[in-house]
């Protein structure tokens, strides 16, 4: 049973990763917008498709 | 949650670390409590105290330091907040369990208070969202009202562009009630401006800083509080005699249990859900204790034209004295009422089908007529009232005889002569006589002031059901009405267009302004009803009174939890994990409670509250 002594420090060590890749998921704005991503699908990527209906080059 | 602010950045990290370290300390205090049914050895038992100590304190120091801060203010300044009893449990609870760790003796309650930051850090985050969603719904609304502008064009047509494609050397148009779109000088027109926004002088006055309610659970709390905390002495004293290995479990539990929370979070909660609903369905709360009194109103009062009646009235007659034409008459007619915001105006613009004889320096008196000038002669287009007094045209029961039954007469008038009386007629709004049963069967009466033709608002009067009416009555009249009623110290609602009747509006108790885009800026009333469909009223008649019910209700249920938990935590038999799984029980029955207030009761196939705006806006 000696290996608890081992794995609670680790466990330990592992939630201290977790806690960092919390403070960055909320720093870098991960929770700011929850519902409008979802609708990104949607929406017409404008930059996109202006792209596309320019006549490329041509074709050879 | 949508976007993020960086105060709730903050507590949202704060609950998300709260919540990783509390699972560690779940963890290790899951074998604690095997330990202590089935044996652990001493050593295993020490190092996981050790662990949950090491582990607990960020959230101590961290994720609680909200609370810890809001109830070390309330000390400084002498008051007893609800913080104030959440801080002291949650140090005791530290203190004691980290005194039970280094002498290795007694209980320890490190999972106590991780749940219990956890639960309340996440109920307070669920109060935040809910206020933000109701803001951002009015701000989506505020949003929806584009900046328009009536552009004059050489030839005299007006045409309504984006302010933004004004270019200077424009004529616009700006109507009573309008905001002004640009900078400008001031070609023609005679009227007083709101310069609050610009000064800063004549900000909206708060009537009254907090809702009764909502003051009435400040107090309750902070007396709450005081009783907590006596009652936990006087139980910590008495189990000091009784069993001393008891005390801190006992403080704790009753410090867990009793954390007034859904007391101070049902009212704010409540009001934002309904806000929220209320603005889907176009009506926009400007102050949310105008729900309170919206419910406790027992007078409801109306302005018929636009509110009961569906705008533009209909004209039904046009009757030239001596030899004027009616084209003449209506041309002459439409080229004053060009400058108005009355419903009356687009009735008298579209018979006249064309853009009317071009008038000058236009004077709008609210509520009782126009006059300009035109082809160098001074006309005046208004109420019988307006056209005798103000124009001193002869206007005689005999000639307003004349008119069909029960419409309402409007006079031109020329320099002291009348050149024809125009007739026109309400019809009700689909929607009205259901508005006006419902308010009765909620037990509250009906008035109705217009400033027509007494006539014409009887008719009104009897098809909504027989309601009290009152016919020419002026502006100033519906304001000593009004005050009149106010005086006899009941409560009166007053619903009405936000430019023709501001100053009725703010006499009232509490008032909702109806109407179109000049509107909008009106912040005489309490709220603005975006939609002027009586059916969204009578919805936020029934909903205001909802959300009370619901309050008190929160409030109550509160209480009769404390009420049945304290003794049992004060006796003894309630762990302290129990109390922290109760008191947030009791807070998320709140947050439910409020949040089925959110519904906003529209059925898919109505049409969507943007919808309602841009019509509200652009006139057709």
């Amino acid at each position: 049973m000696e290996i608890v002594f081992l794995l609670v420090p680790l466990a330990a060590l592992l939630v201290g990763v977790v806690i960092l890749a919390l403070i960055w998921a909320v720093k870098s704005g991960q929770f700011d917008d929850l519902e409008g991503p979802a609708h990104r699908i949607l929406m017409d990527d404008d930059a996109d498709s202006e792209a596309a209906r320019r006549p490329g080059p041509p074709v050879t | 949650m949508i976007a993020v602010g960086r105060e709730q950045k903050d507590r949202l990290l704060r609950w998300l670390i709260s919540g990783a370290l509390g699972l560690q300390v779940m963890m290790l205090s899951e074998a604690l409590y095997v330990g202590s049914f089935f044996g652990i050895e001493p050593q295993f038992r020490l190092f996981f105290q050790w662990a949950s100590l090491l582990l607990t304190a960020p959230v101590l120091v961290y994720s609680a330091h909200p609370f810890l801060a809001s109830a070390w203010s309330d000390l400084k300044h002498r008051r007893l907040g609800m913080d104030v009893p959440v801080a002291l449990g949650l140090w005791l609870a530290f203190v004691g369990s980290a005194w039970s760790t280094w002498t290795g003796r007694g209980e320890v309650y490190f999972d106590s208070i991780v749940i219990f930051v956890f639960l309340l850090l996440g109920a307070r985050l669920l109060e935040n969202a809910a206020r933000r969603r109701a803001l951002r719904d009015l701000e989506l609304l505020e949003r929806a009202a584009p900046a328009l502008a009536r552009r004059v064009r050489a030839d005299g047509i007006e045409e309504l562009v984006p302010s933004v494609e004004l270019v200077a050397g424009d004529l616009v148009r700006v109507r009573p009630g309008e905001a002004l779109p640009v900078d400008g000088l001031i070609e023609s027109g005679l009227s007083t401006f709101d310069k609050a926004l610009l000064t800063g002088d004549g900000a909206p006055i708060e009537r009254g800083v907090k809702p009764a309610i909502a003051r009435l659970a400040d107090r309750v709390a902070s007396r709450f509080s005081a009783a907590i905390l006596l009652l936990t002495c006087v139980a910590a004293v008495s189990w000091w005699y009784v069993d001393p290995d008891r005390v801190l479990p006992v403080v704790l539990a009753l410090l867990v249990v009793s954390c007034p929370c859904a007391l101070a979070l049902a009212t704010p909660l409540a009001l934002a859900a309904t806000s929220g609903a209320l603005a889907k369905r176009g009506l926009l709360v400007t102050r949310p204790q105008a729900l309170e009194s919206l419910s406790a109103a027992e007078i409801v009062v109306f302005d018929k034209t636009g509110t009961l009646t569906a705008g533009p009235p209909r004209l039904v007659a046009v009757l030239p004295r001596g030899d004027w034409a009616r084209e003449r008459v209506l041309a002459i007619a439409a080229g004053l009422e060009r400058g108005s915001e009355h419903p009356l105006a687009r009735a008298i613009i579209e018979a006249a089908a064309g853009a009317g004889a071009p008038a000058t320096e236009i004077r709008n008196h609210p509520g009782r007529g126009v006059e300009g000038l035109i082809d160098g002669r001074r006309y005046g287009l208004g109420s019988p009232t307006f056209a005798f007094e103000s124009l001193n045209a002869p206007v005689s029961v005999e000639l307003l005889a004349g008119i069909p039954a029960g419409s309402t007469p409007v006079v031109l008038a020329r320099e002291g002569e009348v050149v024809a009386l125009l007739a026109t007629e309400d019809t009700l709004r689909p929607g009205a006589r259901e508005l006006v049963a419902s308010l009765r069967q909620a037990g509250k009466s009906v008035l109705m002031l217009s400033g027509d033709h007494p006539a014409a608002v009887m008719r009104i009067a009897r098809e909504l059901g027989g309601i009290d009416a009152e016919g020419s009555a002026s502006p100033e009249r519906k304001v000593a009405r009004i005050r009149e009623l106010a005086a006899s110290g009941r409560s009166v609602a007053m619903i009405g267009d936000g430019i023709n009747d501001a100053a009725a509006l703010s006499a009232a108790t509490v008032s909702i302004a109806v109407g179109s885009g000049a509107c909008m800026a009106a912040t005489a009333a309490d709220a603005v009803l975006v939609s002027s469909r009586p059916q969204d009223l009578a919805f936020a008649f029934e909903r205001a009174t909802k959300t009370l019910r619901t309050i008190r209700l929160a409030l109550g249920q509160a209480l009769l939890y404390n009420v049945i938990f304290l003794p049992l935590a004060a006796f003894g038999w309630m762990p302290p994990w129990v109390a922290a799984l109760g008191m947030s029980a009791s807070s998320a029955l709140v947050v439910l409670a409020a949040s089925r207030l959110r519904i906003d009761g529209r059925r898919r196939s109505e049409p969507e509250p943007g919808a309602a705006i841009r019509t509200a806006l652009v006139p057709a």
